[in-house]
């Protein structure tokens, strides 16, 4: 993700998410430590489930399928 | 010629050059990245065939300004990218560098990736020994989520 300062603040905001800069000599500039979750949305752009980067496929999968049924 | 396509396909059934080294590795790739994305990663599994301890010290590479040995920490909700002195691989065992793991960072790409093009990484162990690598360009590793075919 990339955008200005405030662009990046809004959308964080948005989504709950929290990210802090660490120290590091990384070539890569600042890391960040950063939380990790994948955002189902339905049509109406809501958040309808928060997955973690450790779930199966299939629960994400039964998870769009029951959102699919709606 | 004939020399020429034996070298082609010795690069694509190996995906690795494996030069006289203790340490293999093998299901090498690098992800392919957007051009506006300045960095990428590259993974691999290293198996140490040998009696002794190796530790992977650094990693070079032509296609980026800037290689890194680096892993992944989670704490809590929270996780973090970080910069590691050495990876070691025990006597006898492997260790897969993989994505939300330890991997080998690419920052500054000098040109963006192409797919199914191959990257050159060098990597240097402690002992002063090293591995040359050629990696293929991919979306995705060799066997992420095999398990996970979902059928109707």
């Amino acid at each position: 993700m990339t955008g200005t300062p405030e662009q990046i603040r809004t959308v964080t905001r948005q989504y709950g998410v929290v990210y802090l800069p660490q120290k590091s000599a990384s070539a890569a500039g600042v890391l960040f430590a950063h939380s990790d979750y994948i955002y189902l949305l339905d049509q109406q752009g809501r958040v309808r489930a928060l997955y973690a980067n450790s779930d199966s496929i299939d629960k994400m999968v039964d998870g769009i399928e029951s959102l699919l049924d709606d | 010629m004939k020399a020429m396509w034996l070298a082609l396909v010795m690069s694509v059934v190996s995906g690795v050059a494996q030069a006289d080294c203790a340490v293999k590795a093998d299901n090498g790739w690098v992800r392919w990245v957007p051009p506006v994305s300045p960095n990428s990663a590259a993974y691999f599994t290293l198996h140490n065939g040998s009696d002794k301890a190796v530790d992977v010290v650094a990693a070079e590479s032509d296609a980026a300004r800037a290689v890194e040995l680096h892993t992944v920490v989670k704490t809590g909700d929270l996780m973090q990218m970080t910069p590691v002195e050495k990876v070691a691989v025990a006597a006898g065992d492997k260790v897969e560098f993989k994505p939300g793991s330890y991997h080998v960072m690419l920052i500054d790409l000098k040109q963006p990736l192409e797919k199914d093009s191959q990257v050159k990484l060098t990597l240097r162990f402690a002992d002063g020994e090293s591995l040359q690598l050629a990696l293929p360009v991919k979306d995705e590793g060799p066997s992420e989520d095999h398990s996970h075919h979902h059928h109707h």
